[in-house]
C-alpha cells in the first residue's frame, strides 16, 4: 500500500477507503459498541488522514496509521461519554448476536452475550489490545505501534485482558461447566 | 516449564489457531491447573469470535466514500477563502475607521497647522540678522525691536 499522495489523492483515498473502512469500522464498533458512532469515527479518521497526509509520507504502513487515528478517536469519544456522564451501558445499543438454531444454540447465544457484557469491564486500553489481537489478528509489534506502547507491554495487556475476562465469567458462573471435574 | 509460561503459550496458540506444542501437551498431562486454563481460555476465545458485526453492502461504503470525498475537496479551499476574505475585510474596516475618525482629523489638522506656523516664524539667527540690518539703517528702531523680542 502506497501512502496517500497529493498528486494521486483521489485514487489513493479511494483504495484506502475500500480496503480499510470496513476494518476500521469493526474496530471502532467493538470499542464503542455503537454503530452510528463507529461509522462517524471511520469518516473522521479518513478526513484526518487526508488532511494530514503530508505528515505521513515517512511512515511505513498506512494501516498502522489509520488504526491509530481510529483508536484515538474512539478514546476521545469514550472520554466525552464519560464527561457527559453518558456511559450508556450498551444494553440500549444495537448489538446483534449470531443467529443460532436450536436449544443448544440458545445457550451459546446467551454465552456470547454474557462475554460481551463482561468485555465492557475491560479498560479502553485492554479492550483495544484485545480487539486488535483477537479480531484483527494483528501482530504484537503493529499493535505496539498503534497504541504507542512496547511490545512486551502489549503482550502483557493482551494476556491480562483475557485473564480478566476469564475471571469475570467465572464470577458470573458462566465458566463453571467448562471446568474439569476435580 | 512454569504454569504462567504455559498459560501464555496456550493463549498464543489459541489466538493464532495453531496446535499446542509437544512441550505444552506434556505439561498439560500432569497439570490440572493448566488443563482448566486451557478449557476456559478456549471458551473465552471461541465465544468472543462468535460475535457478529453489523454488515454493510459495497454500495453503502461507496456512498460513504463519495460523501467523504466531497468534504476533502471543498473544505480546505473554503477555509482558505474565508480566512483570506475575512482578513481583507478587517483591514479595510480598520483603515476606514482610522482615517475617518474625528480624532484623526483633528490631530491631522493640528499637526499641519503647527508645522506651517513653525515654518513661518523666523529663527533666532534670522532675528539677529534683521536687528543688525535695522540698526544700520535706524539705530533707534533696531534697539526697540531688540527689546521687544
Ligand atoms: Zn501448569
Amino acid at each position: 500500500m502506497t501512502p496517500v499522495k497529493t498528486d494521486k489523492q483521489e485514487i489513493d483515498l479511494d483504495v484506502c477507503y475500500r480496503e480499510f473502512a470496513p476494518r476500521l469500522f469493526a474496530v471502532a464498533y467493538r470499542i464503542l459498541q455503537n454503530q452510528t458512532d463507529a461509522l462517524d469515527v471511520v469518516q473522521e479518521c479518513f478526513l484526518r488522514a487526508f488532511r494530514n497526509r503530508k505528515k505521513f509520507e515517512a511512515r511505513a504502513r498506512v494501516s498502522t496509521w489509520l488504526y491509530r487515528i481510529t483508536v484515538n478517536l474512539c478514546y476521545d469519544l469514550l472520554r466525552k461519554r464519560t464527561r457527559e456522564k453518558k456511559i450508556e451501558y450498551l444494553d440500549n445499543y444495537d448489538i446483534k448476536s449470531v443467529p443460532f438454531d436450536g436449544e443448544k444454540n440458545l445457550q451459546q447465544e446467551k454465552l456470547v452475550g454474557q462475554i460481551k457484557q463482561e468485555m465492557k469491564k475491560l479498560t479502553p486500553k485492554q479492550r483495544t489490545v484485545f480487539i486488535l489481537r483477537l479480531y484483527e489478528a494483528l501482530p504484537y509489534n503493529e499493535i505496539a505501534r498503534i497504541t504507542r506502547s512496547r511490545v512486551g507491554t502489549v503482550k502483557a495487556t493482551y494476556f491480562q485482558s483475557v485473564m480478566k475476562l476469564r475471571r469475570l465469567l467465572r464470577q458470573r458462573g458462566v465458566l463453571k461447566n467448562e471446568m474439569p471435574a476435580g | 516449564m512454569r504454569c504462567q509460561q504455559v498459560e501464555q503459550l496456550i493463549l498464543e496458540c489459541l489466538t493464532e489457531g495453531v496446535c499446542l506444542p509437544e512441550e505444552i501437551q506434556q505439561h498439560l498431562k500432569q497439570c490440572q491447573h493448566c488443563q482448566q486454563t486451557l478449557a476456559e481460555i478456549k471458551t473465552v476465545v471461541t465465544y468472543c469470535r462468535k460475535e457478529t458485526l453489523p454488515s454493510f453492502s459495497e454500495d453503502f461504503w461507496q456512498q460513504r466514500f463519495l460523501s467523504l470525498r466531497g468534504k476533502t475537496v471543498s473544505v480546505p479551499p473554503l477555509r482558505f477563502i474565508l480566512g483570506l476574505s475575512g482578513s481583507v475585510a478587517i483591514l479595510v474596516m480598520a483603515g476606514l475607521i482610522f482615517f475617518t475618525s474625528p480624532g484623526f482629523r483633528t490631530k491631522f489638522h493640528h499637526e499641519t497647522a503647527s508645522l506651517q506656523e513653525r515654518t513661518l516664524l523666523p529663527s533666532e539667527d534670522e532675528l539677529f540678522q534683521l536687528v543688525d540690518y535695522l540698526k544700520e539703517e535706524d539705530p533707534s528702531l533696531g534697539l526697540q525691536l531688540l527689546l521687544k523680542n
